[in-house]
């Protein structure tokens, strides 16, 4: 039985993200090999659905997954979770997360898992942060439940575009089958591990690549450590598709209840709403003769944008394509100037350099002060 | 500086692009623009602008809004002109009144206003307080830029330096800085740029030293 749960577990490790700030819409299709200790490879193809969206301080993220196997494995799973920046603290972020699965093995019964954690992110400076976290959950499986639990640490450090993280998390695991290698021995209580982790994320144009390792070791009697690595390529042609190839090996999850396991895996991810919206940006030049200044915007991207503001008079006006992107400049008026940005004839929204007000229509609008 | 007017030019010229004054014909709504036509009126007789009153309503038509909220979006920004009106006397120009308006709307109190007016009463307070609306907008608290700001005005600090103020602290921010910090940092900076003569040249009749 544990056997047919990963199929279905390690589908949802690796779809389940950290939320982000800005709006996402994705469909993940695609089909992944799995190889369980002392079992044949299984194929299985995987669809998920997530959404993502952030305003100001907060974002929330859904996801919602299947994968269906050709011996009949069926499953599905919710991820719900949340991340807040404090007004004035943006180094500082906040992240709960909560998990709810359930499979139904044809055949051979069925089984439900939950979990429920928290993260606190801590970033300092642009360049480099850390969390703590704890996160618990209840695996129901074969007629016995059991709670597992891990308390994690880690650390991360930026420079261009390659990331390196670090981290300890320690793990204390009732579900003893799912960890020991088979026969299971006979432990009593709960099993404690310690896995140290660190990885390296490069990315480099349209393209992104990980690279993962793992140790874990007992730390009770009887608990069985072991290692892993897990790699992974991403390459977006454009930011409407993206595809991902990722293969290795991850240990047991217990947590989400999800077995040791070798995979590789092909994801075709289509972005309804583009992971990477366009930047857009706002500058002030100073003005060649008299008073006030020159307003300029300029918006990354291929489709074309409009502006509109106090200067326009609250009339769309269109910006002039660019090598690359979009620009335009207007001559305003000493001041506090209002502005708002649509992209491809999408929502109204705020260049990201500007502090943002609420307005009276249920929306926010850019604030700059003209000299 | 050549540079920079070169681009100007080019730009306005490109573009044609030149900042548009607000229009009640704008308005396409014909029972909405007689509400707006009543505001305006009432708003030149009270003193106040009526400018960005024609603004909030194109602003609103532009994001899709019912008359209903327009018209209400309207008289509530009529109301705070008027606030910002009273809190500002003596008023000098109408763009103190308008950046007054927004000032109050992003959480200031007449306090505050008062405060400011009272450290410029013979020059327009329209920067000072755009400042302080940016500064409250990027996370720093009312009382702190206030005073910040107002610590400036009192040292002589000109229009650029202040506007240069919002700039500075932003990208304080986004490097992880905690807006309050960042502000602190930056008045510290301009600080340095001001000679102690320039407080007794610059600082407005009345003002404390």
């Amino acid at each position: 039985m544990p056997g047919r749960v990963a199929v279905l577990a390690t589908a949802f490790v690796l779809s389940a993200r950290t939320p982000v700030a800005g709006q996402q819409a994705t469909i993940e299709l695609g089909a992944a090999r799995l190889r369980q200790p002392s079992s044949p490879s299984r194929d299985a193809l995987v669809a998920a659905f997530g959404l993502r969206t952030g305003r100001g301080r907060l974002a929330f993220a859904a996801d919602a997954g299947g994968t269906i196997a050709r011996d009949s494995v069926a499953a599905a799973q919710l991820v719900g979770a949340a991340a807040f920046v404090p007004r004035g603290f943006s180094w500082w972020r906040t992240e709960s997360a909560a998990s709810f699965a359930r499979f139904d093995l044809l055949g051979s019964g069925s089984g439900r898992s939950a979990t429920l954690g928290m993260r606190q992110h801590i970033a300092p400076r642009e360049w480099a942060g850390g969390w703590v976290g704890a996160e618990a959950g209840r695996t129901h499986r074969s007629g016995v439940s059991t709670n597992n639990a891990t308390l994690s640490s880690a650390a991360w450090a930026r420079y261009r575009g390659v990331t390196l993280t670090g981290g300890v998390n320690q793990l204390f695991v009732d579900d003893i089958a799912l960890v020991a290698a088979p026969p299971a021995p006979p432990i009593f209580g709960t099993a404690r591990f310690y896995d140290y982790s660190g990885g390296v994320e490069v990315r480099y144009a349209r393209w992104s690549g990980e690279y993962r390792a793992t140790r874990r070791e007992g730390a009770s009697m009887q608990a069985r450590g072991g290692r892993a690595s897990l790699a992974r390529v991403a390459w977006r042609p454009d930011e409407h598709v993206s595809f991902e190839f990722a293969f290795g090996k991850q240990l047991a999850d217990p947590v989400r209840g999800a077995p040791e396991s070798k995979l590789a895996m092909l994801l075709l991810r289509l972005h309804l709403i583009p992971i990477s919206t366009p930047a857009v940006t706002v500058s002030l030049q100073r003005a060649a003769t008299g008073s006030g200044a020159i307003l300029v915007v300029r918006v990354k991207g291929d489709r074309p944008a409009e502006v509109a503001g106090t200067f326009t008079g609250w009339r769309p006006a269109p910006l002039a394509r660019t090598k690359n992107g979009w620009e335009g400049s207007f001559i305003v008026a000493p001041g506090t100037q209002r502005i708002v940005v649509r992209v491809g004839g999408g929502a109204w929204r705020v260049p990201e350099n500007l502090p943002r007000v609420r307005d009276e229509f249920g929306s926010e609008v850019g604030l700059i002060v003209v000299p | 500086m050549m540079r920079l007017g070169w681009l100007g030019c080019c730009a306005a010229a490109l573009l044609g692009a030149q900042e548009s004054e607000p229009s009640l014909a704008a308005i396409r709504d014909a029972a909405l623009r007689r509400v707006i036509a009543a505001e305006v009126v009432a708003a030149e007789e009270r003193g106040t602008p009526s400018a960005p009153l024609i603004e909030k309503a194109l602003e609103g038509q532009l994001k899709g809004a019912n008359a209903a909220r327009i018209g209400e979006a309207v008289h509530a920004l009529a109301l705070r002109l008027a606030a910002a009106r009273d809190h500002l006397r003596p008023v000098l120009e109408l763009d103190e009144v308008k950046v007054g308006a927004d000032a109050l709307s992003a959480g200031l109190g007449p306090a505050d206003l008062k405060k400011l007016r009272a450290a410029w009463p013979n020059r327009s307070v329209a920067m000072p307080l755009g400042v302080v609306t940016e500064l409250v907008t990027r996370g720093v608290t009312p009382p702190r830029a206030t005073k910040m700001v107002l610590d400036l005005m009192k040292r002589g600090a000109t229009v650029s330096h202040l506007a240069s103020l919002g700039s500075e602290v932003q990208r304080d921010v986004s490097t992880g800085r905690a807006p309050d910090a960042a502000l602190d940092l930056r008045v510290r900076g301009i600080m340095s740029l001001l000679t102690p003569g320039a407080t007794a040249v610059l600082a407005p009749r009345g003002g404390k030293p």
